[in-house]
């Protein structure tokens, strides 16, 4: 465990203290600032994960009817196994695909909040912790402790409007990673969704400094970005629409037509169509299949 | 019988309740493969436990709370130390390795403390004139009655800008004490009342103080985190500063601690790795005697005999460094004494010829003061780390550690022996 922890904290910990001390001391030393730019620079370097992640899980989407009728087609659970998997494999699509990125990106996450948490040092004991965590740059270590207040806001403690921004961010970014649904218990679950994370984030944020608040809140809104990037933005009540302005390399599989939630209109194209053609998304495993 | 156990599957959790049926493939599904349906109000059983986790993970990874590293002080017969992070106690010093206490402060069972909060206290309390001055973190500043624990005066921390780490200057009739935002409050010892000459808002510096601030012979001297040392005349307020120009560090490295090493020198440790030893014999201005570079931070305290100051660094090396040896100080030792990598914040002690260090894991090492070789190293287990500065009295060394713990070195045989407190809990 102290290994992980050392490798762990030499890998993606210090540099990162590292680098947040190096924008802190570019931006007027303010360490403010220097977190939303972190948190941007960051979230925009794993862009190509993130990007992934969403696909994937778009990936996942149109297939999901299909999977639907084989579990509903199939009741021996071997058989609907095998099925569901050759699913995948016509589709292109890898069941853990919107995972693993993910997973990927939880260690950075973490070391990118661990970060924020050790540099803004909320008593000195954490001053201490952090000496640990320098290099010995003299510019690191002659910026220490840094500025801890940020549009009055002082960043080693909890703000009530940084709890209202963590809810109401979470909330959007939900929302947008969300799509319509018809089925009720679906409906239900990510109605809860939506309202439950932001009250959770929002009870984490009462007790964490407002500095990793303000991490959250920048990378919420990143995330906001990308979802309407990757998924679109449809607001019924207020009349807004946007398509989705990245879309993947490989058309999607299932769903053709209709808009969101546009039951009459929608149409799943049959199993055979999923096949791709895009050799390069297709694994060697599959084009030895094909070719037997 | 023996039952195989299920086997489970992805496939088979997930057909592990009837689907439902979306009527046809022609029918809209759009779902994200992260929000996953629910097939059956058994799973939903998943998501508080879910939230249970992340607040657990939550509690684990949270924020660093204050806890204080407030040094032990003699007085009489009696020591004071804080028992936990939030409590100031007054105990009889230890015999045969037990005491028992005679107050503490707050007093949880005196209704006239419930108010009071201590949170944490960094500064060792002051003793003058039967009367104790305490620090806390974000309680305020106190003055207690030596002999009840009982609060003459109280400066509450709402009337503070900024938190209290360093401990009190006392004398010349007044308490100094400095925030983390750089404020600098002195007030009478008798009533707790803005001193004459200075702002009842207290003077405001260029960054924090977190080092004590040290009163001596009429004079305040006060450091910063920003590397600057001012030294101001008690009598006369900020107005008119005894330094023309503060002193700074190089580079502007913080300045969390200052001691008075005898009367006309001061130690001053900063995190840019360098310790300077000035000479403030000349009341007028600040000199340089020793500029001496250790191989990482220098927070802490020293001990000093015979123009020798040993201290530690947070690369875990132990200093003897002569103050008359030139610019630089002259190292005693032929190579540093190690506290094998682990970090020392707490101040070391002498008695004869031993030098007692406790570091960070926390070992309580004794160490030759002529040669620096290492005569004996005791692990303390169980009762948290040791941050505090360690004290001599008599032929002990004394030691808090984190928890509250109470130890005593012993020099004369290289053991340490924890002291069992009993009394009032």
């Amino acid at each position: 465990m102290g290994e992980i922890s050392a490798i762990f904290n030499v890998a993606l910990l210090n540099p990162m203290i590292a680098f947040l001390i190096i924008l802190n001391n570019l931006l007027f030393n303010s360490f403010g600032l220097a977190i939303i730019a972190f948190t941007i620079i960051i979230r925009l370097v794993t862009l190509p994960l993130t990007l992934r992640q969403l696909h994937a899980t778009r990936a996942m989407q149109t297939i999901q009817p299909r999977i639907q009728e084989v579990n509903k087609k199939f009741s021996d659970p071997r058989r609907r196994q095998e099925e569901i998997m050759k699913l995948y494999r016509e589709a292109g699509v890898n069941p853990l695909g919107c995972v693993g990125p993910m997973i990927i990106q939880l260690p950075i996450l973490w070391a990118l909040y661990d970060a924020v948490r050790l540099a803004l040092g909320t008593a000195p004991e954490a001053l201490e912790r952090l000496s640990g965590h320098l290099y010995s740059w003299s510019f690191l270590q002659h910026a220490v402790p840094l500025q801890d207040h940020f549009l009055g806001m002082d960043l080693r403690t909890a703000n009530w409007l940084m709890v209202v921004l963590v809810a109401v961010t979470t909330w959007a970014q939900t929302k947008t990673s969300t799509t319509a649904v018809v089925d009720d218990k679906q409906k239900a679950q990510q109605q809860m969704m939506a309202y439950m994370m932001p009250i959770v984030f929002a009870f984490f944020a009462l007790s964490f400094p407002s500095g990793v608040s303000l991490y959250w809140v920048v990378n919420s809104i990143v995330g906001v970005v990308f979802n309407v990037f990757v998924y679109g933005l449809h607001i019924p009540m207020m009349n807004i629409s946007i398509d989705p302005l990245l879309k993947p390399a490989r058309s999607a599989p299932a769903l053709v037509a209709g808009g969101h939630g546009d039951s009459a209109a929608a149409a799943v194209t049959p199993v055979p169509e999923l096949r791709t053609t895009n050799g390069s998304s297709r694994s060697k495993r599959q084009n030895r299949r094909r070719r037997s | 019988m023996f039952v195989p156990p299920r086997r489970f599957t992805w496939n088979s959790f997930r057909s592990s309740a009837p689907a439902k049926d979306l009527s046809s493939p022609s029918a809209p599904y759009v779902e994200p493969c992260y929000h996953q349906p629910v097939k059956s109000p058994r799973r939903l059983a998943f998501l508080p436990a879910l939230i249970a986790l992340v607040f657990l993970a939550t509690a684990c990874v949270g924020t660093v709370n204050p806890e204080g590293w407030a040094a032990p002080v003699f007085n009489g017969n009696n020591i004071y130390f804080l028992q936990s992070h939030n409590r100031l106690a007054q105990a009889r010093i230890p015999s045969d390795n037990k005491t028992n206490l005679d107050w503490v402060f707050p007093d949880k069972n005196n209704a006239e403390q419930k108010n009071d909060k201590l949170q944490a206290v960094y500064g060792a309390p002051v003793i003058q004139d039967g009367v104790i001055y305490l620090t806390s973190y974000s309680g305020g500043v106190y003055a207690l009655d030596q002999a009840t624990g009982k609060p003459k005066w109280h400066v509450t921390g709402s009337t503070i800008s900024g938190d209290v780490v360093g401990g009190a200057g006392v004398g010349a009739g007044v308490v100094a004490f400095g925030t983390t935002n750089g404020h600098l409050y002195v007030v009478n010892m008798s009533d707790g009342k803005p001193a004459p000459n200075w702002p009842k808002d207290g003077l405001t510096l260029s960054d924090g103080v977190w080092a004590d601030p040290i009163e001596h012979n009429g004079t305040l001297y006060v450091a910063t985190m920003g590397g600057d040392l001012f030294a101001y005349s008690v009598a006369n307020g900020p107005g008119n500063p005894v330094w023309g120009e503060p002193f700074h560090t190089e580079g502007g490295g913080a300045i969390p601690d200052l001691a008075l090493l005898d009367d006309t020198h001061l130690f001053v440790p900063s995190i840019n790795r360098h310790v300077y030893v000035l000479d403030i014999s000349n009341a007028a201005a600040s000199r340089t005697q020793v500029d001496f570079k250790a191989s990482d931070w220098v927070w802490t305290k020293p001990a000093f005999k015979n123009n020798v100051m040993y201290f530690g660094d947070f690369a875990g090396h132990i200093y003897a460094v002569d103050i008359t040896g030139g610019p630089n100080g002259k190292m005693m030792w032929p190579q540093p004494a190690t506290a094998d990598g682990n970090r020392v914040k707490s101040g070391p002690a002498i008695v004869d010829n031993v030098l007692v260090v406790a570091d960070r894991n926390p070992i309580v090492r004794f160490i030759d003061l002529q040669s620096g070789k290492q005569l004996n190293a005791v692990p303390i287990t169980g009762n948290g780390t040791v941050r505090a500065d360690l004290e001599t009295h008599g032929n002990e060394v004394y030691i808090v550690t984190t928890s509250g713990g109470l130890y005593i070195a012993h020099p004369d045989n290289r053991s340490v022996t924890e002291v069992q407190v009993g009394g009032r809990q």
